[in-house]
């Protein structure tokens, strides 16, 4: 209770241009928002530029914020539209990030910290999670949403039905025809080689 | 067949688990050095405009406030104000022109009289004014007999140059007898100018020289009799060609005074005497 007097205190000076308050109000949430966005951006830069836009929008209308939500899913969500919108601006152009990265002989190479498995199923793992990532860049924007919030970033069915603004049950039902449509994308690329 | 279906349900989940195990899997990434900094310094620069904004629609709210205050006050200025005037028409009209300037005019000549009591004319002058009836009888009645003597002690005052300048309507009796309310008419003395030009008949037609001639400001003038004459009161009724006189006469025969109206029409440099109606 008196965490959340705390964050209505800082929510009330952040309203009031208080960007002290607001640092210390998203303090919290800016790992998981950073890589909610490298999920969707594929690009440190990029996600580092999104979620910094972001965070500038939440700052700047923090008078629309009437508590309906928890604060940070409200970030959340803002986070999820803007790289959506910088995705559909930038769709041309951007092909790589640093996270897929080609290696010399043409590979995706996807640079994660994984410091616990061995070196083999590390390069496994890594391996398949890029050939996954790539493929989850081929299905569509709100499928790839989905997944990146539920089986990424663990997010719950009613925060993610908060964060894209629908009903639980068309969140299942969404999470659910991602998932195979991930899955065949994946069999299409390289179903032999990598499943 | 069934199981080859079976096969491949049970295929199709054990790849799902593994692909939802290798994104489970895929750890956080920390926030980059720069990323920090960076933000900070943005979120300040918006943190200052934010304030400057909030700033600026304060001072706006409290700018529209004032003006608001202050037009709230104008109007109930002016509300104050109209409020005023429209009771100081009011009282005006309700109180009757009759007690706004009658009695305060009696009060004053009251007391002139009271300090040359011993002047006859006075009240002879008091009482040709109430035979004369230059009041009706309805004002008469309402004014009270008091106050009346007092009005007509004043009228006599005419002959010291203190004649009243001007009184509000009152009931006169014209030429003819007939009454009638005119405007200003509450002057009984309808006076003659030292220079009207048919002073000198109406005197020589009279044969006295005893009027006394009280200048007015006014338009109008007066011609009151002296002590010693009989005619001490005259109301003219002026036009181009032909002037009217009503003059009262007191008329003194073995020490019984009478009145006698007398009306007098110049015509043409003659004067002619009309009978006056009863």
């Amino acid at each position: 209770m008196s965490t959340d007097l705390n964050e209505l205190r800082l929510i009330e000076n952040a309203k009031n241009g208080d960007d002290v308050s607001f640092e210390l109000l998203i303090k919290g949430c800016m790992t998981k928002a950073y890589n909610t966005a490298l999920r969707f951006m594929r690009n440190e830069q990029d996600a580092a530029d999104a979620l910094q836009e972001s965070l500038i929008k939440v700052f700047r209308h923090m008078e629309q914020f009437k508590g309906e939500c928890r604060f940070d899913t409200w970030v959340y969500r803002i986070v999820v539209n803007t790289c959506n919108d910088m995705l559909r601006k930038n769709a041309p152009l951007k092909e790589t990030d640093s996270l897929n990265r080609v290696d010399e002989e043409g590979d995706w190479l996807l640079e994660l910290k994984d410091p616990a498995p061995a070196p083999e199923a590390l390069f496994e793992s890594k391996e398949a999670a890029n050939r996954i990532l790539r493929c989850l860049d081929l299905i569509s924007a709100e499928h790839k949403e989905v997944i990146v919030l539920r089986d990424i970033q663990g997010f719950s069915y009613e925060e993610i039905g908060q964060i894209i603004d629908c009903s639980e049950g068309t969140v299942k039902s969404r999470i659910n025809r991602a998932r195979q449509r991930l899955r065949s994308m994946i069999l299409e690329q390289n179903e032999q080689e990598f499943v | 067949m069934n199981e080859n279906n079976d096969n491949k349900f049970i295929e199709e989940d054990e790849q799902m688990a593994r692909i939802l195990k290798i994104l489970n899997d895929i750890p956080e990434q920390t926030l980059p050095e720069t990323l920090e900094s960076r933000l900070k310094e943005a979120l300040h620069e918006e943190g200052e405009k934010i304030r400057a904004l909030k700033a600026a629609a304060e001072q706006k709210t409290k700018k529209r406030k004032m003006i608001f205050r202050s037009l709230s006050t104008l109007a109930a200025c002016l509300v104050v104000g109209v409020f005023t005037v429209s009771m100081y028409h009011n009282m005006n009209v309700d109180l009757p022109a009759d007690e706004t300037e009658l009695q305060p005019m009696a009060m004053t000549y009251t007391e002139e009289a009271s300090t040359d009591t011993s002047d006859v004319t006075e009240d002879l002058m008091a009482d040709e004014a109430l035979s004369y009836g230059a009041y009706g009888a309805d004002e008469q009645g309402d004014l009270g007999s008091g106050l009346y003597t007092e009005e007509l002690k004043a009228k006599s005052f005419a002959s010291d140059s203190t004649l009243p300048e001007s009184r509000s309507s009152v009931t006169t009796r014209d030429a003819l007898g007939t009454e009638t309310t005119e405007e200003e008419s509450v002057t009984t003395y309808m006076m003659l100018a030292p220079t009207d030009p048919n002073l000198e008949l109406i005197k020589e037609y009279l044969k006295t020289d005893q009027f006394v001639v009280v200048p007015k400001e006014s338009e109008e003038t007066a011609v009151a009799a002296s002590p010693a004459t009989t005619g001490d009161a005259i109301e003219a009724e002026e036009t181009p060609k032909e002037a009217i006189y009503e003059i009262l006469l007191n008329v003194t025969e073995e020490g019984i005074t009478t009145e006698k109206t007398l009306i007098l029409i110049v015509k043409e440099g003659e004067v002619y005497e009309q009978t006056p109606a009863e």
